[in-house]
């Protein structure tokens, strides 16, 4: 499932690599991309997951995927996470499930995209930011363990309604 | 205030304590937004341990973590806890991250 050849496996590969490339003494600039790089190596392993989520896995749609990928937006993704990080689901996404309850394999996917969004934000923008290579490597640990929780989670209704919020962000939840 | 005296009961909770390495020496938090305008909660762990990072304290960190987000979380109205996780060896008497 996750290759080498997939970009994320490829993304993670890299990340892990800046991570631990100065054993003794890690470069700021190292880590920062060690950070950025797991953040984004989260997001096109759930771009690519939901979009087979809702559109299967043919080969024939293949180029209609590819289509769909690029209508994933972060700020979407950032407000279906904050959704589907709580306990339970809003009633316009409720209803239609016949079940409000989130499995907790699926709101650690949100809380794990939000917290490598705010990092990767961190990482980029802010020069007063700091790493240490704990934190890093936790950042690993926590992208890699939201994948296993994906794949778990991902065949209940409520792993289809996050697939499709995180394309429609907060429309999914407009009543 | 309540989002803080929820945050600091999650973090003195059992299943918090039973991680043995690393253990939480140090917490700070302040309100903030996120990206997106929203209320949020930026938190500072400064956790005991030693280095280098290995997969059992990168475990504990993982599952302090996960108690801290999932605490927070259950209370409806509480904002996303953005958490920066510090760290201390355990030889050491200060100092937070590095």
């Amino acid at each position: 499932m996750s290759g080498p050849s997939l970009l994320h496996a490829q993304l993670l590969d890299q990340a892990r690599h800046l991570a631990r490339k100065e054993p003794r003494r890690p470069l700021p600039s190292s880590l920062r991309r060690s950070v950025s790089t797991t953040y984004f190596a989260l997001h096109h392993f759930l771009v690519r997951e939901a979009v087979r989520s809702l559109l299967g896995s043919s080969k024939e749609r293949a180029a209609l995927r590819e289509l769909c990928a690029r209508g994933f937006e972060p700020r979407a993704m950032v407000a279906a996470c904050r959704r589907f990080a709580r306990p339970r689901l809003p009633a316009p996404v409720a209803q239609p499930l016949a079940t409000a309850a989130l499995p907790r394999e699926l709101r650690r996917v949100a809380w794990t995209y939000l917290t490598l969004r705010h990092h990767r934000l961190r990482a980029d923008y802010d020069p007063a930011a700091e790493f240490g290579r704990e934190e890093v490597e936790l950042l690993l640990a926590l992208a890699e363990e939201a994948m296993r929780s994906w794949r778990r989670a991902r065949a209940a209704p409520q792993g289809r309604a996050f697939a499709l919020a995180l394309l429609l962000g907060e429309r999914i939840a407009a009543g | 205030m309540e989002a803080k005296s929820k945050l600091n009961a999650t973090l003195a909770a059992e299943r918090i304590q039973v991680v043995p390495r690393p253990q939480v020496a140090h917490v700070e938090w302040e309100a903030c937004r996120d990206e997106l305008g929203a209320s949020a909660i930026a938190v500072r762990l400064v956790l005991v341990g030693a280095e280098p990072a290995d997969a059992e304290l990168i475990g504990g960190a993982r599952t302090i973590w996960e108690a801290l987000v999932e605490g927070v979380l259950e209370q409806a109205e509480a904002p996303f806890p953005y958490v920066r996780l510090q760290w201390r060896s355990a030889d050491r008497h200060e100092g937070g991250g590095r």
